[in-house]
């Protein structure tokens, strides 16, 4: 990574140390104007959300037959997303891939923000928030929304231990040679850092907890999107009523995160000028990464439509028709064109595998990833087993309102915030790791 | 009575049309404040308790106050021994829409958020199209209630599948579940409702915002051994309510078993490959009484 | 008690008849239906009441309806009642109205709408005769049956047999009871007709029905109805459908798999995330 290769461990650590430390300190005055744009989004969105408690779910453009909407297709949106953290952290780590170490840090930071948020849209999305203990005080588990909030809550707290875990030498490091920072920050490197000391004996014990969360998130990750999925396809709704539906979702949400880590690589890098260890070459490998992830969820997609369309059932073909050629076929082939297949070829040659390449393609691949769940959600509900007659054309329809709109941009902008406020305070690449010869090599096991 | 019919009778209803106590009276029931037999000579009057039991007791114990609809943990108690059917002869639904009136007047309802729909069905295009009247199929297997994650949706032990809308949190996931799209939500704040009404599943009045609601089979009119009011109001017979445990349904003039209507008719469920289990039978629209009109101008179909 | 239930009533009546008044201040016409009704221990009176408004006549609810015997006086006074929601009203006669009754071998009754504020007078009368009506329950070759017999008695006491009775035989249900062996039947010359009782109907946990007997709205006896308990349904026990576990079920009937799935999977994962947890209190004492 970096070019000297002669220079000796001491050396080459105390410039990693400078270097990653860097952006801990330095005051930076675009930063600060981003967070501002970001904190007006939230604002808006939580007016918005001020009007939907005061007049109910009717500011939505959701009724009887459409009824899930955005809140649903973005909360589905936030668990994909959040699948980055166990992806690279534990999937990548696991088959000892040491090009990923830089993106630990900043995966794990992307999942919280993201398991976060979708907590948040689920509540946005009840008719009674000021209900949601009741989910406590009477939950049924045979209801796959408990499911959903049990693993939902067990993996956000796998999460935040995932990245606390990678961070205490690090935070450790913080509190020996971070100066000038304020106190607050100082109380909290200071106690979060746990007494590092980075003796074997600690080094020891940090190893052995980080491989067995590194197993242990796994199945957790894939649970909390299969179970994601379960909420649709324990329904009789078309396009929902799959077998398919966990693998689908969970390799769609494996395509989204490794799409998403590309964006803040490239961000990140820019921003706080990390070339030197966000490399061509890490860009390089998450666009073959990216490519494996694509084709595996086309393979799923595929799955997904051939039965039905083949069948054509019913309600289930009616589904299909509009996905093809109705009222969604622009967007269904949008997302699949431009969010799957062109990604794919694009990141095939190693000319699209360039940093800038790579983040247009990863953008397209997010928004279709986006719509891919608006996709998932809203044609299906449009499809009943009896006819929908009778009804008030909006009705028939589903158009987000703006409140929906500023709901979901906020809790993007949340989600960047998040992300934003805990750069800010934490090194963004895993400092320890990347240092050389620091730790006994026996333990690396 | 003697002994030996007091003992059968604790479990049976009376009829609805031998003229007895039971009921109302202009919205007024009977209720016995004291049942101390102080006077054996004094008139005596059968009397349905609430739990479904015939008792007898003293005319002068009785006071008239409004029947009140059970609070919601008494709701969630089916009446002993029942277990509810519909039966909807296709053949004689006209879409007249009465079930539809009667049914938004006595659930205070505005007519975008009806309980009962007609829907105007055609299987094929070759098949001649017909009305079918939708309301809640109280199934035996329910997708809305395996799903709601608070227990605010229940079956009942009379077969009854209502909603705890004091207990509901909006999720909406019992809607998104239901194969026939029986269920409402109140997306904005209900209008034209009885706000001063203790609330009960068995009526569903007053409606809250941000809650689901759906047909509830008039369980307050059950319990004063009234069939539904939809049942009532349908001027051509084609709706029939009872009980399968005693084989018997009836739509208000004319009583007839479950079972040999079923096998005359050729009775069948909406959608039995789901396995749901509906409660809600329908007799195919043949020898029909009326022939099929498109619905009126205005009446949107 | 009486004022506060008229004012109950009238509270009641809240809708239509009110707003009906205010469109049209004119008194509406009115029609009553009186019809007698007499069991085993009960004979009643029951009124139904329309009112033409609009044009047509519809139930007319909170309408005070007097009733008499014989003749329209004070001392021959039945009694009052108001009509409810649908236009009915039921008297049940006391135990010495009763007596009065069943002494009198044709009795006449007035039904008597008084002028109101948004009601015409009107009246009506019915005159009943007595009847016998003697149903016999048996069993004969295993066929459950039921025999009824229906006579007047003369003025010396012989009972006539009447034929071309109208008689309803009926199985008590809930909601409303079910016929047995056709719509209706009709007596015969000797005054006499017949039913058997269907070998497969349930009738609860042990076989308990009640059947009845009617005479149906007939223009000479009213309606007659005699009744008797039998064990002649098929006893029928059914489960509480609720009380098993299922996915639909309370929170309290879990499925046993489902519960021992879940926690198990909850222990396994949260044990692990406390064990690691408690790690990590292992690396602070180690650096103590």
């Amino acid at each position: 990574m970096i070019k000297n290769e002669n220079i000796s461990d001491e050396q080459f650590n105390q410039k990693v140390e400078k270097d990653l430390l860097a952006h801990l300190t330095v005051n930076q005055k675009r930063n600060n104007i981003f967070i501002f744009l970001l904190i007006a989004i939230v604002l808006v969105g939580m007016f918005a959300y001020y009007r939907q408690i005061r007049y109910g779910l009717i500011v939505t453009s959701m009724r009887d037959y459409t009824s899930w909407g955005v809140y649903i297709s973005n909360f589905v949106f936030f668990v994909a997303i959040s699948l980055v953290g166990s992806l690279i952290s534990s999937m990548l780590k696991l088959s000892k891939a040491t090009w990923s170490t830089p993106l630990t840090r900043i995966s794990e930071i992307i999942a919280i923000a993201a398991i976060f948020c979708a907590s948040i849209i689920i509540i946005v999305d009840m008719g009674r928030p000021d209900r949601f203990l009741n989910v406590v005080i009477y939950g049924r588990i045979q209801s796959p929304i408990l499911w959903d909030v049990m693993i939902i809550s067990t993996y956000l707290v796998i999460s935040i231990l995932l990245l606390y875990l990678s961070l205490i030498p690090d935070l450790a490091l913080c509190r020996d040679k971070l100066t000038g920072v304020s106190g607050v920050r100082k109380w909290f490197y200071r106690v979060f850092s746990v007494n590092w000391k980075g003796s074997p004996e600690q080094y020891k014990i940090l190893h052995s907890i980080i491989a067995m969360l590194s197993i242990v998130v796994l199945p957790i990750a894939f649970a909390i999107h299969t179970v994601t999925s379960w909420l649709f396809s324990t329904t009789w709704r078309p396009g929902w009523d799959s077998t398919n539906l966990g693998p689908y979702f969970v390799s769609g949400a494996l395509m989204a995160g490794a799409a998403v880590i590309i964006v803040a690589m490239y961000f990140i890098r820019n921003v706080y000028n990390l070339k030197e260890y966000l490399t061509d070459k890490v860009f390089d490998h998450m666009g073959k990464l990216l490519v494996l992830l694509s084709l595996i969820y086309l393979y799923f997609n595929i799955n997904e439509y051939l039965g039905p369309a083949f069948k054509m059932v019913g309600v289930e073909g009616e589904h299909i028709i509009e996905l093809f050629v109705g009222k969604y076929a622009g967007m269904y082939w949008a997302v699949q064109i431009l969010g799957l297949i062109l990604p794919i070829v694009i990141l095939s040659f190693a000319w699209g595998r360039k940093p800038l390449p790579m983040l247009i393609i990863s953008m397209l691949a997010l928004l279709g990833a986006w719509f891919k769940r608006f996709l998932i959600v809203i044609p299906s509900l449009q499809h009943p087993y009896l006819p929908i007659q009778d009804v008030d054309e909006s009705y028939r329809h589903y158009i987000p309102t703006w409140e929906e709109w500023a709901i979901t941009f906020a809790s993007f902008a949340a989600c960047l915030l998040i992300i934003t406020f805990l750069l800010r305070v934490l090194p963004a690449i895993p400092i320890w790791e990347m240092k050389r010869g620091v730790e006994p090599k026996s333990q690396e096991a | 009575m003697a002994n030996k019919k007091n003992k059968h009778s604790r479990r049976q209803f009376f009829s609805k049309t031998v003229p007895v106590a039971i009921g109302t009276i202009g919205g007024v029931g009977l209720v016995a404040q004291s049942c101390q037999q102080a006077n054996n000579d004094e008139e005596k009057i059968s009397l349905l308790s609430a739990d479904g039991q015939l008792v007898e007791v003293n005319k002068s114990a009785l006071t008239k106050v409004p029947y009140k609809p059970v609070p919601p943990d008494e709701a969630r108690k089916g009446i002993p021994g029942k277990h509810f059917v519909m039966v909807v002869d296709l053949a004689r639904c006209r879409n007249a829409r009465k079930c539809v009136k009667s049914c938004d007047h006595h659930h205070q309802l505005t007519p975008d958020r009806p309980f009962i729909k007609v829907l105007r069905m055609q299987d094929n295009k070759t098949s001649a199209p017909y009305w079918m009247p939708k309301k809640c199929f109280h199934c035996d297997n329910p997708p809305c209630v395996k799903v709601c994650p608070v227990g605010a949706t229940y079956k009942r032990s009379d077969g009854l599948v209502l909603i705890d809308n004091e207990r509901c949190i909006g999720c909406r996931f019992c809607m998104a579940a239901c194969p026939y799209s029986a269920r409402v939500f109140n997306w904005g704040e209900p209008k034209h409702q009885d706000g001063d009404r203790p609330y009960s599943p068995e009526t569903s009045i007053p409606s809250q915002v941000g809650t689901v609601e759906k047909c509830d089979f008039c369980p307050d009119m059950l319990r004063q051994n009234k069939v539904p009011h939809c049942i009532t109001a349908c001027p051509n017979g084609a709706l029939y309510f009872g009980d399968r445990n005693a084989d018997s349904v009836t739509n208000g003039s004319e009583t007839v078993r479950l079972s040999t209507l079923l096998k005359d008719k050729a009775g069948y469920r909406y959608h039995e490959e789901l396995g749901t289990e509906p409660n809600v039978y329908y007799l195919p629209p043949v020898d029909r009484s009326f022939p099929f009109k498109e619905a009126p101008e205005g009446q949107p179909s | 008690m009486k004022t506060i239930l008229t004012l109950f009533t009238a509270l009641m009546l809240s809708g239509f008849t009110g707003w009906a008044y205010l469109q049209n201040p004119e008194k509406a016409p009115v029609r009553i239906y009186l019809e007698h009704f007499k069991s085993l221990d009960k004979n009643q009176l029951s009124v139904r009441v329309l009112a033409k408004i609009n044009k047509r006549y519809k139930p007319a609810s909170g309408v005070e309806v007097t009733l008499y015997a014989t003749e329209i006086s004070a001392t021959q006074l039945v009694g009052t009642i108001t009509t409810a929601n649908d236009g009915t009203g039921i008297y049940t006669f006391s135990k010495e109205q009763r007596e009065v009754a069943e002494s009198t071998k044709t009795a006449t009754y007035y039904a008597v709408v008084n002028e109101s504020e948004k009601f015409k007078a009107k009246e009506t009368k019915i005159t009943i005769r007595q009847v016998n009506l003697d149903a016999r329950y048996f069993i004969e070759d295993s066929v459950k049956q039921i025999q009824v017999y229906v006579t007047e008695t003369d003025s010396v006491g012989n009972k006539v047999p009447q034929k071309k009775v109208k008689i309803k035989f009926l199985v008590e249900r809930p909601l409303s009871p079910l016929p047995i062996g056709g719509d209706y039947h009709v007596t015969d010359k000797k005054g006499s007709a017949s039913v058997e009782f269907p070998d497969d109907l349930p009738g609860g946990a042990e076989g308990y029905v009640k059947l009845l007997v009617r005479i149906v709205e007939n223009d000479d006896y009213g309606t007659v109805e005699v009744s008797d308990v039998k064990q002649w349904g098929i006893p029928t026990f059914y489960s509480d459908i609720t009380a098993k576990r299922s996915l639909w079920a309370s929170g309290a009937n879990v499925p046993i798999p489902l519960l021992i799935g879940i926690f198990s999977l909850i222990i396994v994962v949260w044990g692990m995330i406390f064990y690691m947890v408690y790690k990590i209190f292992m690396i602070r004492k180690l650096g103590m």
